[in-house]
């Protein structure tokens, strides 16, 4: 089996446990996850293979609905964030000077903020819960992917064979169409991908601090400041599990966005 | 018609020497001109502008006595040094090829463009092998003046003189003029009818 | 030649390349096939082929620096002995040193006066003494390679090669972008390196440029070898080359006339030359 047999297995299987995992968070009812004293603070075993909370809750359903959700606010937000670095990528690059040193400002703002304060920031402004998490993720996270897109297009203007066809007659929107857009695409699919994990560990960090979605919500951050008050209890596992959880998500998504860029590096694509 | 360059002055952004100062240049139709002269002064970059690919120039360059048109096929074509720079990596020669519109299949035998070439990738392709596409993207009726920079430079030396006499012949009949960019003098002196040094 | 081992020996020398094609298949794409080259100490050899015709991969395959996706096949052989990749590794930089095809080969955080340096540990006189050669200042000693301009830069990286006191000295496109003053002195200094008894190896697509320095002639298209010729009789007349495609190649010359015949594929009189001729086992 050749390298990039085995990056396109992995990357589909990936992206299958993650589909899988926002899928069953959603199919989920709240009759899973109901209270029954008569079960609670059990150790992990196999009929509740993260144990149960205080309330007698199953913590791998709780998990999977916590982690459900991130995915699904990361999501958003990523696509949020995208759409907002292609234009501003793009506006740099083609805009001329102006707008460049208008983008790059921009940028150098958005950067320079410490990103959690800003996220408070903004979860204050527009109010507690997913949309303040999704509006502040949106407005901080687009700022390394439209460098990339900027740096991406502007090498791709000067590019001889971009000169060539505008020395042909064609129309900017036929370059932009033919030639940068297949050539920025690959770039820009792995920023996003490499952008998801950054989002989903933001919206548990400001749950986790209590700016970010309800407790009544099935959060992973939630989850995560609730089980730290029965630490000391004793009760590692609704700390533990979940924690795991999330973390191997991150990876998940890490990795799918590494191996996809490795099939497009040049220098590395036909190894 | 006449393709000039009148007073031209050119500094890259950031450069505080001139790197073209005063230079003036003319170009009559049906005349091979060999612009000869070691890298770095700015051959290249005269090429360039001459093929309206640099703005931010002070003199002007005027076709025929008017500014060179855009938008459309410009009739001041630049073939460059390196054909696979020239060209997207992404597509099939054959795009490549009919994004300058139809060609003529007696000039792509004559330059020795095989059919199956078009069916590429242009990494697929030796740098010969590209550089005789690029040679035929520009050969059009719609060129009446060709920039050619350093063209055959990195070609084994029958590759560069199949080129060129097909190139050559192509432009006698249709009455082009070329500027030729080239350090070989030995080249120059095969080609040209008349020679400009740049020192 | 037969009774002195050759400093560097190449026998039916292949590579080939895995690549991907389309989606997941991988092919083979063959870059040299049947290469066969040997320089001895004291002579100058030129590989002369057309750019992208693979020849710079030979001297990366000498120094053991190809890509993760090549395979080699026959042999490479220096003073005699089988180059293995550990061997490669260790003579690198000290017997077999390579003035490269790109500027960008220089350790951008090391001083001009350090990269020349750095072969040889202990020359200071030597690093002077290169560097009153190749026309770089007192003041360009204590310069990184990014200030200084592609010519000095190509400067620097012939004078560490020189340094080195390697006795094969392979050459990639030595002399693009210089003027012709240093072409010259660039040429010179190979001259001077196979007068003191070192091999030279220079790869270039520029047959003016063999014709000038070189001692004999390797003529290379296709990925293999098409023949073997004495520079200077080469120069002087076609009728000292055997191969019609050797033959070819001087009459393309600008100053020989500049025939060709247009629209002919020359690549297949390759082939047919070396079914009818040599023994090619490919």
């Amino acid at each position: 089996m050749n390298r990039r047999q085995k990056t396109l297995i992995y990357a589909s299987f990936s992206a299958f446990l993650l589909i899988a995992v926002m899928a069953a968070g959603s199919f989920l009812t709240e009759e899973a996850t109901r209270v029954d004293f008569a079960r609670k603070n059990l150790l992990p075993s196999l009929g509740h293979i993260y144990g149960t909370d205080w309330f007698g809750r199953d913590m791998f359903i709780r998990t999977v609905k916590g982690l459900s959700l991130s995915i699904v606010i990361g999501a958003l937000s990523t696509i949020g964030s995208g759409l907002i670095a292609l234009m501003m990528g793009t506006a740099a690059a083609i805009g001329g000077r102006r707008v460049d040193a208008c983008v790059n400002w921009l940028i150098d703002v958005v950067m320079g903020v410490p990103m959690l304060i800003f996220l408070i920031l903004v979860s204050f402004i527009v109010g507690k819960g997913p949309q303040g998490i999704i509006v502040g993720m949106i407005l901080t996270h687009w700022t390394y992917l439209a460098r990339v897109v900027r740096a991406e297009v502007l090498q791709l203007k000067s590019s001889q064979y971009v000169i060539a066809a505008r020395s042909m007659g064609k129309s900017n929107a036929y370059i932009a169409l033919r030639h940068i857009l297949p050539h920025a695409y690959p770039q820009f699919l792995v920023g996003l991908i490499l952008m998801f994990p950054h989002t989903i560990l933001h919206e548990a960090s400001l749950t986790f601090l209590g700016f970010g979605l309800s407790p009544h919500q099935p959060g992973i951050g939630v989850i995560l400041s609730e089980s730290l008050n029965y630490l000391s209890a004793g009760q590692w596992w609704t700390a533990l599990m979940p924690g795991l959880s999330l973390l191997v998500i991150v990876r998940l998504f890490d990795l799918l966005g590494d191996s996809i860029q490795s099939l497009y590096n040049p220098y590395k694509s036909h190894e | 018609m006449k393709l000039e360059a009148n007073h031209i002055y050119f500094k890259y952004g950031g450069s505080a020497e001139w790197l073209l100062e005063d230079i003036s240049l003319d170009i009559r139709a049906g005349e091979v001109v060999g612009l000869i002269g070691t890298s770095g002064r700015g051959k290249s970059t005269l090429g360039k502008i001459l093929a309206g690919q640099i703005g931010g120039y002070k003199g002007d360059v005027l076709l025929g006595g008017k500014p060179v048109p855009k938008g459309i096929y410009s009739p001041v074509q630049l073939i460059y040094q390196h054909p696979e720079l020239a060209v997207n990596p992404r597509w099939k020669l054959g795009k490549t090829l009919a994004e300058a519109g139809e060609y003529d299949d007696g000039l792509r035998r004559e330059l020795g463009v095989k059919t199956h070439f078009l069916d590429r990738y242009p990494n697929e392709l030796s740098g010969g092998e590209l550089q005789r596409i690029c040679v035929m993207r520009a050969l059009r009726p719609e060129t009446r003046f060709l920039i050619a920079d350093e063209i055959s430079t990195m070609l084994d030396v029958i590759t560069q003189s199949q080129i060129w006499h097909v190139v050559l012949d192509y432009a006698k009949q249709y009455g082009i003029g070329i500027l030729a960019i080239t350090h070989n003098e030995h080249l120059a002196g095969a080609i040209c009818t008349r020679k400009v040094f740049m020192q | 030649m037969g009774q002195r081992i050759p400093l560097l020996e190449v026998k039916d020398f292949t590579l080939q390349f895995k690549q991907y094609g389309r989606g997941l298949k991988q092919i083979e794409t063959r870059v040299i096939s049947g290469f066969t080259l040997d320089v001895h100490a004291g002579e100058i050899v030129a590989v002369v082929g057309a750019s992208g015709s693979g020849k710079s991969l030979l001297a990366h395959a000498i120094l053991g620096i190809l890509p993760s996706n090549a395979a080699t096949g026959g042999s490479l052989k220096f003073k005699g002995e089988e180059l293995s990749q550990s061997l490669k590794e260790r003579l690198r930089g000290k017997e077999i040193s390579l003035i490269p095809q790109s500027v960008s080969y220089l350790d951008p955080l090391m001083t001009t006066g350090k990269q020349i340096e750095s072969p040889l540990r202990k020359a200071a006189n030597a690093v002077k003494s290169v560097m009153n050669r190749f026309q770089l200042g007192d003041d360009a000693k204590n310069k990184y390679p990014f200030q200084l301009s592609g010519g000095m830069a190509r400067r620097v990286l012939i004078g560490t090669a020189l340094t080195s006191g390697a006795e094969l000295v392979i050459a990639d496109e030595p002399t693009p972008g210089l003027h012709k003053s240093m072409v010259d002195e660039t040429l010179g200094s190979l001259k001077e390196l196979a007068a003191l008894g070192r091999g030279v190896l220079m790869i270039t697509h520029d047959i003016d440029l063999a014709f000038v320095v070189a001692d004999r002639i390797a003529v290379f298209n296709k990925g293999l070898t098409v023949e073997v010729a004495d520079a200077k009789a080469f120069e002087a007349s076609p009728d000292n080359v055997k191969h019609p495609y050797s033959k070819a190649l001087w009459h393309a010359l600008p100053q020989n006339g500049f025939h060709s015949v247009r629209g002919k594929d020359y690549g297949e009189e390759i082939d047919a030359g070396c079914d009818a001729g040599e023994e090619d086992d490919a």
